[in-house]
């Protein structure tokens, strides 16, 4: 067994770092460029200039959210590179990564898309079905991260064992 | 609430625009937004958009404590891959 105290540093900057990209991908790809929704679109509908300036201000709540979650993780990262006995993988890392975004995808799709219902993923049509494939994307990135990380922190651990 | 006489102070110094439409702004605009957000229910609101994160927090913090070992690779794909590896640099000094 590859020592936890050797993979834990790596993990846990990744994934601090995983939650905020994931949060970008999300502010930028589904608030901004395709505006398939906002942060409160479904309490404070988009229907005049005033109720989409609220529903921004609320977005850049969630993205100062998301830009501290990804200070945190790069002065994670950068104390778990510099500190001893830590096995270094870059493909580990990105699992990690891979790992908080699927995080993110599953806690922020349940709390709010389900439970507080602030928006859906697609506010105009069938916003059941497309929540529902939101929050199975984050179990796929979870499962699809840890196996990137296995085998990335396995390959690392044969190269600090090869025989010199 | 001292934020929107603090916003307040804030717009006479914001030289505006032919738009007026910033959360800041002296503006019809500007008024409304304001009244839309800083109404009563801005800290419940406030708590609503913050709700995941004391989840996410735990969850992370919960995955740094508990985290389980990786397992080491087996032997065979251990021994192949050393064995690679050992050949490169032999193949290069020929």
């Amino acid at each position: 067994m590859i020592p936890r105290e050797a993979t834990r540093p790596l993990v846990t900057a990744g994934v601090v770092l995983g939650i905020g990209m994931g949060g970008f991908v999300d502010g930028i790809l589904f608030h901004q460029i395709l505006q398939l929704h906002n942060m409160l679109s479904n309490w404070v509908l988009r229907d005049s200039l005033v109720n989409e300036q609220i529903n921004m201000v609320w977005d850049g709540f969630f993205h100062a959210f998301t830009w501290a979650s990804v200070a945190v993780g790069l002065v994670l990262l950068w104390r778990a590179v510099t500190r001893p006995g830590v096995l270094l993988s870059g493909q580990a890392l990105l699992g990690a990564i891979l790992f908080g975004a699927g995080l993110f995808n599953l806690v922020e799709g349940t709390i709010d898309h389900e439970i507080l219902q602030v928006h859906h993923v697609y506010q105009n049509g069938n916003h059941l079905l497309w929540d529902m494939v939101f929050l199975l994307s984050g179990v796929v990135l979870m499962a699809a991260g840890w196996l990137t990380m296995r085998t990335g922190f396995q390959k690392a651990h044969s190269c600090t064992q090869k025989p010199v | 609430m001292r934020l929107p006489r603090y916003l307040a102070a804030v717009t006479a110094a914001v030289p505006t625009t032919v738009a007026h439409a910033c959360t800041v702004c002296d503006s019809a605009n500007g008024h409304q937004l304001r009244a839309g957000l800083f109404n009563g229910h801005f800290l419940h609101t406030l708590g609503v958009v913050a709700a995941p994160v004391p989840v996410l927090l735990g969850a992370v913090l919960l995955l740094h404590r508990l985290l389980p070992g990786f397992p080491e690779p087996s032997t065979e794909h251990a021994t192949a891959q050393t064995f690679s590896r050992d050949l490169v640099p032999a193949e290069a000094a020929q």
